[in-house]
């Protein structure tokens, strides 16, 4: 029972680290994607496709990585614990389980029938929350400190934030580009703006 | 006779124009026209982008989920080297005046994963010791706690009582089972000692990110407190 209890406990450490690396390839894919910056060899249709199948996964794993932790019998967790973020069990579950309803709301939203029904402009904000999630995902994951002292885990996090601000940096250079771009195309008049 | 000039010759209508007219009554008269009985499905293979990189992300993810699971089950089972310094149970006794033993909770027993050599110092029978209470408070002497294992390893505690007061908390063992269990007992337990001999109690705060030794230290320094009340008859 308690060799059981280990392996629970084992399984759930490594969904989570699974399903917070999913999480920052979902973010890459999707940044790349949004950025045009995709290259040429691939489709942009690829990109899109695996950052949607990446989002799934990663609702998947959190999935998997609570109900593990929730049939760990040592982990002393109610089934309320695992959806409702209380100071009761800790703010280090907590985290988690916000994480986890940020990134159930932004998967559910993308699915194409519910998104049709949405406005753009919600669904992008929806979409755009995801960001703040990995991060406070990463805070569930240093205060829960099962591996926070671990020198790969502080590597780890590290590269996984390196991975992640590339192609955030170069999605937000896009954003103020067009940005500028608009913003001087207005202060044209208007026969040169019929002219460009 | 009018005076009206002559009419102009009508422009000839541009050829492209025609095009277009022309397209737009056949795309009319198409749509005018009955649907077909049944429509055929395009023939060949549905379009699914990044299929082998999907199922490629997924299987990546299961065989890491596991290796993982694998990896963290042999780094526990490592040996560590624990640092924390250990009372035992033979300093106890050597200040012994009186001996009363108390059966301690069988959970220390049940420990089989643990490699630590301090798990094995552990004694399912506790020794309390004690000299004769003078009226009203704890008699002075050391009283050792029930053993409380958690997932980490074993917590078991011993209680100094001098002068009816709680001066010192003895650790006998704790989880040691790698460096990273020594890391953060070495850091909890000395808290958590401090914390019980101001308090008079092991009604103690739980250290942050040492939750299993905090509820296990809590529970084998109550049931030592326990011991010395029974023993100076106050329970």
């Amino acid at each position: 029972m308690r060799a059981m209890s280990e392996w629970m406990w084992y399984l759930t450490r490594s969904t989570g680290i699974v399903a917070a690396v999913l999480a920052v390839a979902s973010l890459v894919w999707g940044f790349t994607f949004s950025a045009r910056n995709t290259g040429r060899r691939l489709k942009a249709n690829w990109w899109l496709a695996l950052h949607n199948w990446l989002g799934g996964l990663t609702l998947g794993f959190t999935g998997a990585h609570m109900l593990l932790a929730f049939l760990d019998t040592q982990a002393g967790l109610r089934f309320i614990d695992l959806f409702v973020p209380s100071g009761q069990v800790g703010w280090a579950i907590g985290w988690g389980v916000v994480a986890f309803w940020v990134f159930a709301v932004v998967t559910l939203t993308s699915i194409a029938r519910v998104r049709r029904r949405l406005p753009r402009k919600a669904w992008h904000l929806v979409h755009l929350v995801s960001v703040p999630a990995v991060l406070v995902m990463a805070i569930h994951a240093y205060q829960i400190g099962s591996d926070a002292l671990a020198r790969w885990f502080l590597w780890g996090l590290a590269g996984l934030a390196g991975l992640a601000i590339y192609p955030l940096s170069v999605r937000l250079l896009g954003v103020a580009a067009s940005r500028r771009a608009a913003a001087s195309s207005t202060r044209l008049p208007a026969r040169q703006r019929a002219a460009a | 006779m009018s005076n009206l000039p002559p009419p102009t010759p009508r422009k000839p209508i541009d050829p492209l124009i025609q095009q277009r007219v022309a397209n737009l009554r056949r795309n009319q008269s198409a749509a005018e026209a009955p649907a077909p009985a049944a429509r055929q499905k395009p023939v060949g293979r549905r379009v699914k982008p990044a299929r082998a990189s999907k199922v490629a992300s997924l299987a990546l993810s299961a065989i890491t989920t596991v290796g993982l699971a694998g990896v963290f089950a042999h780094s526990s089972q490592a040996e560590g080297a624990g640092t924390l310094t250990l009372a035992t149970t033979a300093d106890a006794t050597a200040a012994t005046t009186a001996t009363t033993a108390a059966t301690a909770g069988d959970t220390a027993a049940s420990s089989t994963d643990s490699t630590a050599t301090t798990t094995a110092t552990v004694d399912t029978t506790a020794a309390t010791t004690a000299t004769t209470a003078t009226s009203g408070q704890i008699a002075d002497g050391t009283y050792v706690g029930q053993a409380s294992s958690n997932r980490w390893g074993t917590v078991q505690v011993q209680a100094v009582y001098s002068g009816g007061q709680l001066v010192d908390v003895q650790i006998l063992s704790y989880p040691d089972g790698d460096r990273k269990s020594v890391q953060i007992n070495q850091r909890a337990l000395p808290t958590l000692i401090d914390e019980a001999i101001t308090a008079q109690s092991a009604d103690v705060d739980t250290v942050s990110g040492a939750t299993y030794t905090s509820r296990s230290y809590t529970e084998s320094l109550q049931s030592a407190i326990d011991a010395a009340l029974a023993a100076s008859g106050l329970a």
